[in-house]
């Protein structure tokens, strides 16, 4: 409905005056604290007109969106919510460059929007006092002004705005209450340029700056305004003066000056900021804000003396995330299913009108159809997810079940808020991963994303149901079997907790973060906000890592696809029927006309023809090579060719292996042929030569690999989305050699004992 | 940040983190940070 309304500010004439040519759009940067309904007034003034992407080198995320003003189309650009500019982690970091304009191919904004919580004001200036200190123009909303009215907090805003020296708009984003006016606002706060008045600096602060410009050449002072060198001194941070070519002890003794300098003036300077900026908050607010006294009683309390009590609150947090995943797990089956359906309906039809061009019709059906179909299978689990997730986190609930959850992961680098990331993995490592933008803090996110792979997707599953159902329940009966489906699910996270804190403690070697999570006040979600996220979310995930699983889907087609020499199919046709006369004791005319005559013999024969095509293609050669590297697994060639088309998908090694053993593609992991034809595989040559190639170690060691191993493209695809290719990587060659190795270690113990 | 009041509301289920109203907001902290702030009993 707010869209409407955006749309209906820009009257038409507008359009063709609008900013000219030759002037590059003006940007606007919004910032504000954590939960101070940033995401709500951002969706409100953009609409569905954002775009999500990454800060280069950085996991931060970067979102910008248009807004329609009356002067114009301006962008808005979603800063992360911060409390500081103390620029300590990544994503504070990303707030001052963005600000300062220091950010590559990310301009200096031409005006800083911060948002405000009416009902906290005090905290809430401080943040906005070090942006004005920056010297942009700003515009201050404050939000929540229908819970601070509640409250009774009296907010003398004529007072404020002369004492601040900006605009400064009441709004209540949640209801789009003040959007108009706020957008007006902007508007002539772009043409007026209005600064907010920073504090006088008291003296030592003063003759601390002079301290550090006296150290300093008058080149490098000119790349250095008033703001930065403040900015150093209050955070001790020399690299800003030292990216101007300062060396490095100059830098520190510039700043240790300056230190001094504040010490002498009675001043601390680790919190100088702090203290002085709060003493100068107090003193602009004095008689503009009355606050009564009963309004600091608060609903959220007593909602979370239930849903953070020892009992009722982990009972109520387990029954919830039961409810997540079994949503993600089985509501989104029937779409999928549907999906599924829809894909080999369009397949069937096409395949149909492409009858004459074998290549053609093998590309466009098992090359693009399915690379597409592969794409939005997922998009069932992602949307049903981030309905959930965004729901969680509007509500507040979110920090709660982080603030529960806590213990159980902080000791491998992993925190409270890993837990709905890696409980969805076990669903689907995409949405999973997708939702580790939960975590602010970016090693535990980063952490996170590479453990997430390890949990048992359900893409895992029909690898354990063949090979318990083939080998395992046959021998040992329903109830080792219905174990040994359980343990499955438990070997990745056995591994993943300890390959966390290795990756935790060796490898990101940055310090890690003080776990700071505010527990926000419940609120009632916007429906707006959590469609628009599931949209978001979804379209991001067509748009980049759809495009590369569609890639890698038609470059496994095309391995499989060629070469395809003509003559395979009539060498296939002769062998198959000399054996056949052999088996039946018949001459082979006989046996001809034996499979003129048998529909079920001619479909044997098209399937052996396409395992006969599958062994000497790109891919079938791939396995014989590459086999002697999972001989001391005890895998086949046959193995190691569905191994290693799997890796765009798991799943695929169940059609695979159909193919391979003759029984066509379309089997499924409750299929009897195929469980009956593995069962008949003996090695055909070497020392093991007639011996059956599953045996339990081979069979074990299978369903291990497949646990460990990072076969998904989707997922790669996504990590690289959401981190670079070379986590993406890292995770790929890691996941692969620790699967490979733990094959061989449950082959070789398992022949052992 | 000296002269801010900080109560203790509760520990989270399993001993950490912790749970702090700071001015009205209510902030978590694990214990081995929470322990770096200086206190004083009113």
């Amino acid at each position: 409905m707010a869209l409407k309304r955006l749309d209906q500010t820009v009257p038409p004439i507008e359009k063709s005056v609008r900013v000219p040519a030759s002037k590059r759009i003006q940007r606007v940067a919004l910032i504000g604290n954590p939960n101070t309904g940033k995401s709500t007034l951002f969706n409100c003034l953009t609409g569905l007109r954002q775009k999500v992407g990454n800060y280069s080198g950085v996991t931060v995320q970067k979102k910008t969106g248009i807004a329609s003003l009356s002067s114009g189309n301006v962008e808005i650009l979603d800063l992360p919510g911060t409390y500081s500019l103390a620029a300590e982690s990544p994503d504070e970091r990303v707030v001052v460059d963005a600000l300062r304009g220091e950010i590559e191919n990310v301009d200096r904004p031409d005006l800083a929007l911060c948002i405000l919580d009416a009902t906290n004001l005090k905290r809430n200036l401080f943040l906005a006092y070090q942006v004005g200190q920056l010297g942009l123009p700003m515009v201050l909303a404050f939000n929540y002004w229908d819970s601070a009215k509640k409250r009774q907090i009296d907010i003398d805003l004529d007072e404020l705005r002369s004492r601040l020296g900006v605009p400064v708009v009441p709004i209540s984003a949640s209801r789009a209450e003040g959007i108009a006016e706020l957008k007006e606002a902007i508007s002539e706060a772009l043409v007026s340029q209005p600064r907010m008045r920073t504090p006088d600096w008291p003296d030592p602060v003063i003759r601390a700056l002079n301290e550090v410009r006296a150290a300093l050449s008058d080149d490098q002072l000119s790349q250095l305004d008033e703001a930065a060198l403040l900015r150093s001194l209050f955070e001790g941070d020399e690299n800003r003066l030292i990216r101007t070519g300062v060396s490095e002890e100059i830098a520190a003794e510039a700043l240790e000056n300056g230190k001094r300098a504040l010490f002498k003036g009675g001043l601390n300077p680790a919190n100088v900021e702090a203290v002085l900026l709060y003493r100068h908050i107090k003193t602009v607010i004095d008689g503009c804000i009355k606050e009564n006294a009963l309004s600091q009683t608060c609903g959220s309390e007593s909602i979370d003396s239930l849903l953070t009590h020892k009992w009722w609150g982990l009972t109520a947090f387990l029954a919830l995330m039961y409810l997540v995943f079994q949503s993600v797990y089985s509501w989104a089956g029937p779409f999928m299913d549907l999906i599924d359906g829809g894909k080999s309906l369009v397949q069937d039809a096409v395949s149909s009108w492409l009858t004459g061009w074998p290549i053609i019709n093998s590309l466009v059906t098992d090359g693009i159809i399915e690379g597409v179909g592969a794409v939005v299978i997922f998009l069932p689990q992602i949307l049903i997810l981030f309905f959930f997730i965004s729901l969680l986190e509007d509500t507040g609930y979110m920090a709660r079940a982080a603030f529960l959850m806590d213990k159980l992961f902080s000791w491998c680098g992993l925190s409270g808020k890993s837990f709905v990331p890696l409980l969805s993995s076990y669903a689907c490592a995409i949405p999973g991963v997708m939702a580790t933008r939960t975590i602010q803090d970016t090693k535990a996110r980063l952490v996170t994303i590479l453990v997430a792979p390890f949990m048992s997707c359900s893409a895992r599953l029909p690898v354990y149901v063949l090979m318990i159902g083939a080998f395992i329940e046959p021998r040992y009966g329903a109830g080792v079997a219905g174990a040994t489906l359980f343990l499955m699910h438990f070997v990745g996270l056995l591994v993943a907790m300890p390959f966390a804190y290795v990756m935790n403690k060796y490898v990101l070697k940055t310090p890690p973060q003080p776990f700071l999570l505010e527990l926000p006040s419940y609120q009632i979600p916007k429906v707006k906000d959590v469609f628009i996220k599931m949209y978001s979310q979804g379209k991001e995930f067509v748009v980049n890592a759809g495009t590369v699983i569609f890639a890698i889907t038609i470059v496994i087609w095309a391995l499989l696809y060629f070469p395809r020499p003509e003559s395979l199919v009539e060498e296939t046709r002769a062998s198959f029927a000399s054996s056949l006369a052999v088996d039946r004791g018949i001459s082979e005319a006989a046996a001809w006309q034996a499979i003129e005559e048998s529909e079920d013999l001619q479909v044997a024969l098209e399937r052996r023809i396409s395992s006969a095509y599958i062994e000497q293609s790109l891919m079938g050669k791939m396995g014989k090579a590459v086999q002697p590297v999972f001989n001391a697994a005890g895998f086949d060639w046959k193995i190691t060719v569905g191994i290693i088309a799997s890796f765009p998908a798991r799943e695929v090694i169940i059609s695979t292996l159909g193919i391979i053993y003759s029984l066509g593609g379309d089997v499924d992991e409750e299929a009897g042929d195929l469980r009956e034809a593995m069962a008949r595989q003996t090695w055909p040559s070497g020392p093991r030569e007639g011996m059956p190639i599953f045996t339990i170690p081979v069979v074990i060691g299978i369903m291990v690999f497949f646990a460990l191993c990072q076969q998904c493209g989707a997922t790669l695809a996504i990590i690289a989305q959401e981190t670079n290719w070379k986590w993406a990587g890292l995770s790929f060659v890691l996941m692969t050699s620790l699967a490979w190795i733990a094959s061989i270690v449950v082959y070789q113990a398992g022949s052992w004992l | 940040m000296p002269g801010v009041r900080v109560r203790f509301i509760k520990s989270a289920p399993l001993g950490d983190p912790i749970a702090l109203d700071v001015e009205g907001r209510h902030l978590s902290l694990r214990r081995e940070d929470a322990a770096q702030i200086f206190v004083q009993p009113e």
